[in-house]
């Protein structure tokens, strides 16, 4: 029962926290190797991934006919992100390619969305303990 | 809060879009019609209308997060606007209904 | 596997390779004039050699991890080099480390190329502060779901 009470998007809001933990943590490791000859500056690309998982028919433990299918809802759903090598990116004279300014804005900008998602996560939990003690 | 009655209640959950006071479609019209069962019928569908919204503004506010989390969208404000008002109307709905299952409570303790 | 716990190791990692390649600077400016040293000859200009290696907590995890592109990796100064170029010879025979024909060595340091150096790395040392600070506000707001 505890399985329906929670609804695709909590899935999706909580999948996409892991996702942008992902992202932060390549960030900050091209940000560490800003200066290492011959580092690539990588990228995680989780997006297209995640909103195909959740336009399968969302419904919550979707059985999957064969292990390489995305299992759907559940808290594990198992949305595979890509990380590659950033293709677009100048290449510096010792052969390394983080464009820092890039890396932080990147940097800042999953933060704000990684803290959005959490508190959107948050009101609904709040919003469901509200109805389960009917605001009494 | 004038004119908060149990069959007014659906025009507070209907925080979608701004009605002024002279332009609302009072219920209460359909609502005086003298006929008791009449009275009944439009309570339930005022509840049901109150409930429909309530559905509609979490969905809208369900449809904007998965938009969110997936990137389709960088409008955090809009997202955060719509969640909170989904709450609110929850929240006004709860409260709502809580009231009148009191009322009822007090109707039955009645000794007639 | 990567948790923000993983974000904050690198970016340490990132801080200790720029502190590290700050001393070198700070140590080639002090020296830029020393014509003497416990090894004989001049002061020899040093510099940091980074080289990205992958994360893990231990050996074994360093090398048991089969996917180098989907691993994060952190930097690490591997060897501190002496600078290959040849000391600068200046004529001064009443110097007392004049040799036969009177030039001095001196060591061939060029003080704006240290100065730019060392703008570089505290702006690279800043960047990881910043990472590590948006790490830390990460992981102290998950701590508050359901508060």
């Amino acid at each position: 029962m505890s399985n329906s009470l929670f609804d695709k998007t909590t899935n999706a809001l909580s999948t996409s926290l892991n996702m942008r933990q992902m992202r932060h943590s390549v960030t900050a490791a091209n940000i560490a190797n800003a200066e290492t000859p011959g580092y690539h500056a990588k990228k995680v690309d989780f997006e297209d991934a995640l909103a195909r998982a959740i336009d399968l028919d969302g419904l919550r433990g979707m059985s999957t006919s064969s292990s390489e299918h995305i299992t759907v809802g559940g808290a594990s759903a198992k949305v595979r992100p890509e990380i590659y090598e950033n293709p677009d990116v100048a290449v510096n004279g010792d052969g390394n390619t983080v464009d820092l300014e890039k890396e932080m804005s990147a940097l800042s900008e999953n933060t704000i969305m990684y803290r959005a998602a959490l508190q959107l996560i948050n009101k609904k939990l709040a919003a469901l303990k509200y109805a389960a003690t009917e605001g009494r | 809060m004038a004119g908060f009655t149990i069959s007014n209640a659906n025009r507070f959950v209907d925080t979608g879009y701004s009605k002024d006071m002279q332009s609302l479609p009072i219920d209460n019209s359909q609502a005086s019609v003298t006929s008791s069962d009449k009275t009944q019928g439009s309570f339930a569908e005022t509840l049901e209308n109150a409930i429909q919204s309530v559905n509609q503004l979490q969905k809208a506010a369900d449809k904007s997060a998965q938009d969110l989390a997936t990137g389709r969208t960088d409008n955090v404000q809009d997202v955060m606007i719509a969640a909170e008002k989904a709450d609110i109307a929850l929240k006004v709905m709860v409260q709502v209904r809580n009231k009148i299952v009191d009322a009822y409570q007090e109707i039955m303790r009645m000794q007639v | 596997m990567a948790d923000l716990l993983t974000g904050m190791r690198l970016s340490s990692s990132g801080m200790a390779a720029q502190r590290a390649r700050m001393n070198t600077i700070a140590s080639n400016l002090a020296n830029i004039n020393t014509t003497q040293t416990p090894e004989g000859g001049p002061y020899r200009r040093k510099d940091v050699v980074f080289t990205a290696m992958p994360d893990g907590k231990n050996f074994g995890e360093i090398i048991g991890s089969a996917d180098p592109k989907g691993d994060f990796q952190r930097v690490q100064v591997t060897d501190v080099v002496y600078d290959k170029r040849a000391p600068l010879l200046k004529y001064e025979p009443d110097h007392p480390d004049a040799n036969e024909e009177g030039y001095v060595a001196y060591p061939n340091i060029n003080m704006m190329e240290e100065m730019t150096n060392m703008i570089q790395a505290t702006r690279s040392y800043e960047a990881n502060v910043s990472a590590m600070q948006a790490t830390k506000d990460m992981a102290l707001s998950a701590l508050d779901i359901g508060r």
